[in-house]
């Protein structure tokens, strides 16, 4: 004992005295720095605002208090004295862990954890060595069976319209060798070829084959949902017939790499960041690029572009969006291809990076979102005007997609 | 409040201890008094008052008792308005909504169901005070004239919400007279590290899974699926609630208070009745005094002896939420003491010890089936029966499945999770770490206060990330 006592002479402190300092240094630091270090008003990597110090007294009442009643009544009671979701006390803990020091950290840390505790899936994204694959669980057939339907009802309605549907497979498929069966996730090749039997009047484009022979490339974003340029090239290559052009080889392009530290919407979920940044690829025709002028109406007004890359993008966070801007209504796009041929094409963003492409061989394309649009589309466009009509989206987001009935609303 | 959220550790927690350590030892009840009374309306800003009346009733009660103590009549009123008023609240609250469906449900009534919300901790603190008035009846206690002593007793906010169901016996010394050691200090701080960690990283962890199995559809589970799930929830609740008993504890230390012990391994028991030895000590010896004892507990010959072991379960069962599953889940485990009371206690000590374990381990496992596989809102008897049976049948392959692709995925990715919660609640680690405070060199000794702030960090990590959610642009 008389040794144990001398030997713990040598040391600064005791046990238990570190275990104090230690608490109090956590127990202090996080929340002094939290409320000292200037705060952010955003969170770009989940795309929202954070939330802001909660407010017990309604400052503009208390402004216009007049006696102590009204000073009394510019407390904003019902959110201290009703606990639900939006009291003070769920809004203060909401503020904290918005604003908390090192946030990005903590959920880097959290899903570190979460890894070598043996989970494969973080917030609903699957990791590979070097490859983060949004996962497709489940849909909703009734929903499907809407958007199918819708189409079909289009296609009869307009029977001088040429229209085409292609449903993109996600990263999820081309990796499906690498994920385990046990996993459960569906297969979007079945998804894709029952939804196409359901197709009348309409011409189903299978980009699924055309992608899945060039496997090895680098078709899908690794840190993206969406696919690369060369993913959008095969695509297009797999519509040519149907749309009716003839592809040009992918040796007629100068391939422009606009940025190369890209990390989207599927590194935002996990903030992994062992895996490898994402190039911007474009590509410009060798023997010269189409004159073009786009019109983006974002709902109440109208910006016109000269080119299909929106630049400004690749200095922000959603780089993708530079391919024709982020999502928009309806995005018009005029060409100096001069065979008057006109697309209309109903879209998710997958379309974005295609887009480039396909204006090589109209006139006129335009991009409509019907998740922007709740009502009769010929209020914007003239839509018996199109020779063609190219439905286009991704398999999981055409799985949940409830807005595209709405094209029946079209008179 | 609870003490897994930011605003208890980095607001709540630092300012109360601070005011608590600096303020002269006499001041010190009246920071409890305060800290506790914040603590409870930040959770329950309305019913607070309810609490404050009803610890002025019981300490009056308390001096009355004690002003009168050669006057049994007014003894007696005084304790019986002291239990009818604590057990009209928890019936008021907790058991009116259950009982007026049940009716309606029977006789074809139309009672309005007044649908009061359950105000936190109810259960516990009328607990509390009534053992206090009790005790005091039967001058087991010395009286609290301090009305600040009496409310800090009651508004103490370790155990508050959640216990360990702290009897006044248990603190009457300490509640005028502490004295704070270093040692208690850093003790009572590993001690809340410990349950913080056991609850954030391991109960929220493997209720995840738990709450996945609920959701499926019984009628097609596999068998293993079936185990997965109850298994996952035999953990949770574990961890769940004695990682609370732990942070209340570590905090009641730091405080300069000693709680009793709220669980010792049950989950290592070899019989039902050792279990209810082992888990949730506190209840158990609450119902043994307040009911099993003055009932005649043992003393009145067998038959008595088991329609108390009966009536102690059930309402035992009942405590835990107002509910036919609550209830039939204490007559469950009040049979099975009834049959090892009878014979299976000595056939139990016979056989290998493997053997003991398991038939325990299983039971009980059974009984939690009976406790959470039943979906909320369930009034009707038989349809708890039905999801009962129908998990229950799952588990012995009533699918016709034994293994499917679900079982294999859970296995995968909860598999290490399940070797942590099997490790964390055996006495193995507890035996190592008292091997290594006994044998191991003095600087081995620095390792606990740095392993157990990594554990508190990372339980920062998943307190304060609960809110990430980048799903808002994912689809466009």
């Amino acid at each position: 004992m008389d040794n144990m006592d001398k030997e713990k002479k040598k040391f600064f402190m005791t046990p238990a005295k570190l275990m104090i300092a230690l608490f109090t240094v956590i127990c202090l630091v996080i929340p002094i720095a939290t409320a000292v270090l200037p705060k952010q008003e955003r969170s770009e990597n989940e795309n929202r605002t954070l939330a802001k110090f909660p407010q017990i007294i309604n400052q503009t009442k208390l402004d216009k208090a007049e006696n102590f009643a009204d000073v009394i009544g510019a407390v904003r009671w019902e959110d201290i004295t009703v606990r639900d979701e939006d009291s003070y006390m769920d809004k203060l803990e909401t503020y904290f862990s918005d604003h908390i020091i090192g946030r990005d950290e903590w959920v880097r840390t959290r899903n570190t954890i979460e890894m070598l505790a043996g989970k494969k899936e973080i917030n609903e994204v699957y990791t590979l060595k070097n490859q983060m694959i949004q996962v497709f669980k489940d849909y909703d057939k009734e929903t499907v069976n809407a958007s199918l339907n819708a189409m079909n009802r289009f296609a009869e309605t307009h029977p001088d319209m040429q229209c085409s549907l292609m449903i993109a497979p996600t990263a999820q498929e081309l990796f499906s060798s690498e994920i385990p069966t046990y996993a459960g996730y569906l297969s979007e090749k079945t998804f894709i070829d029952e939804c196409y039997k359901k197709m009348q009047g309409v011409t189903t484009i299978d980009c699924l084959s055309y992608l899945s022979g060039h496997q090895s490339d680098y078709i899908f974003y690794r840190t993206d949902h969406h696919w690369t340029s060369l993913g959008a090239y095969y695509a297009y290559c797999a519509a040519a017939k149907a749309l009716g052009y003839s592809s040009y080889g992918v040796s007629s392009f100068n391939i422009e790499t606009a940025n190369s530290c890209f990390r989207g919407t599927l590194y935002s979920k996990t903030l992994d960041n062992s895996i490898t940044p994402d190039s911007i690829d474009y590509y410009h025709l060798a023997s010269g690029e189409p004159t073009v002028k786009m019109t983006v109406f974002d709902g109440t007004k109208e910006t016109v572009y000269d080119s299909l890359y929106v630049r400004s993008f690749l200095d922000v966070k959603d780089k993708y969006s530079s391919f024709t801007g982020s999502n928009a209504p309806i995005v018009t796009i005029e060409t100096d291809v001069d065979n008057g041929k006109s697309l209309l094409l109903v879209k998710d963003s997958y379309a974005h990076s295609l887009v480039p492409f396909l204006s090589k061989h109209f006139s006129k394309i335009t991009m409509v979102d019907m998740r922007y649009i709740n009502t009769d589309l010929s209020k914007f466009i003239d839509v018996d005007s199109y020779q063609q009509t190219l439905f286009m989206f991704n398999a999981i987001s055409f799985s949940s997609d409830i807005h595209l009935k709405k094209i029946l609303l079209t008179k | 409040m609870v003490f897994s959220s930011l605003t208890f550790l980095f607001a709540f927690l630092p300012i109360t201890l601070i005011l608590y350590y600096l303020v002269p030892d006499k001041a010190k009840n009246v920071i409890i008094l305060i800290s506790g009374l914040i603590f409870y309306a930040w959770g329950e800003p309305i019913y607070v008052l309810v609490m404050i009346a009803s610890t002025a009733i019981d300490y009056t009660a308390g001096r009355l008792i004690h002003k009168y103590d050669d006057n049994p009549k007014i003894r007696l009123v005084c304790l019986i308005v002291s239990l009818v008023m604590n057990l009209g609240l928890l019936g008021t609250f907790k058991y009116l909504g259950f009982i007026i469906e049940s009716l309606n449900a029977w006789l074809g009534l139309a009672i309005p169901n007044p649908n009061l919300p359950l105000p936190i901790g109810i259960s516990f603190f009328t607990f509390q005070s009534m053992s206090y008035t009790i005790d005091l009846y039967r001058r087991q206690i010395k009286v609290q004239k301090n009305p600040v002593s009496f409310i800090a007793f009651v508004t103490l906010f370790p155990q508050i919400v959640a216990g360990p169901i702290v009897r006044y016996e248990d603190i009457q010394n300490e509640i005028d007279h502490r004295t704070i050691t270093e040692k208690m200090v850093g003790d009572g701080i590993s001690r809340f590290i410990v349950g913080l960690g056991k609850k954030v990283l391991i109960a929220n962890n493997i209720g995840l899974l738990w709450t996945e199995v609920k959701a499926l559809e019984y009628g097609e589970l596999s068998a293993v699926t079936a185990w997965i799930g109850i298994l996952a929830f035999t953990f949770q609740i574990y961890f769940d609630f004695s990682g609370y008993s732990d942070m209340a504890i570590g905090l009641g230390k730091m405080m300069g208070f000693t709680f009793p012990e709220n669980f010792n391994y049950p989950y290592m028991s070899h019989s039902v009745s050792e279990f209810w030895r082992r888990w949730h000590i506190t209840l158990g010896n609450w119902f043994k005094s307040y009911i099993y004892f003055p009932l005649g507990g043992s003393r009145k010959g067998l038959p008595r002896t088991i329609i108390n072991l009966l009536v102690v379960w059930t309402v035992t069962g009942i405590w835990h939420g107002a509910s036919w599953n609550f209830m039939m889940w204490g007559a469950y485990f009040g049979v099975l003491i009834v049959i090892e009371r009878l014979f299976l206690g000595k056939v139990l000590e016979k056989i290998p010890a493997f053997f003991s374990w398991l038939y325990t381990f299983v039971m009980v496992v059974f009984g939690w089936v009976l406790f959470d596989a039943v979906a909320p809102g369930t009034v009707g008897f038989g349809s708890m029966f039905s999801q009962v049976g129908t998990y229950i049948a799952a588990m012995f392959g009533g699918n016709g499945v034994f293994i499917d692709n679900t079982a294999i995925n859970y296995i995968v990715n909860y598999g290490l999770i399940f070797a942590v919660c099997i490790f964390g609640s055996s006495d193995v680690l507890k035996n190592i770490t008292e091997f290594i405070r006994k044998k191991a060199p003095v600087w081995v000794q620095y390792g606990f206060p740095l392993v157990n702030a990594v554990i508190m960090l990372a339980s920062v990590a998943y307190i304060s990330t609960s809110n990430y959610n980048p799903f808002l642009y994912f689809n466009f």
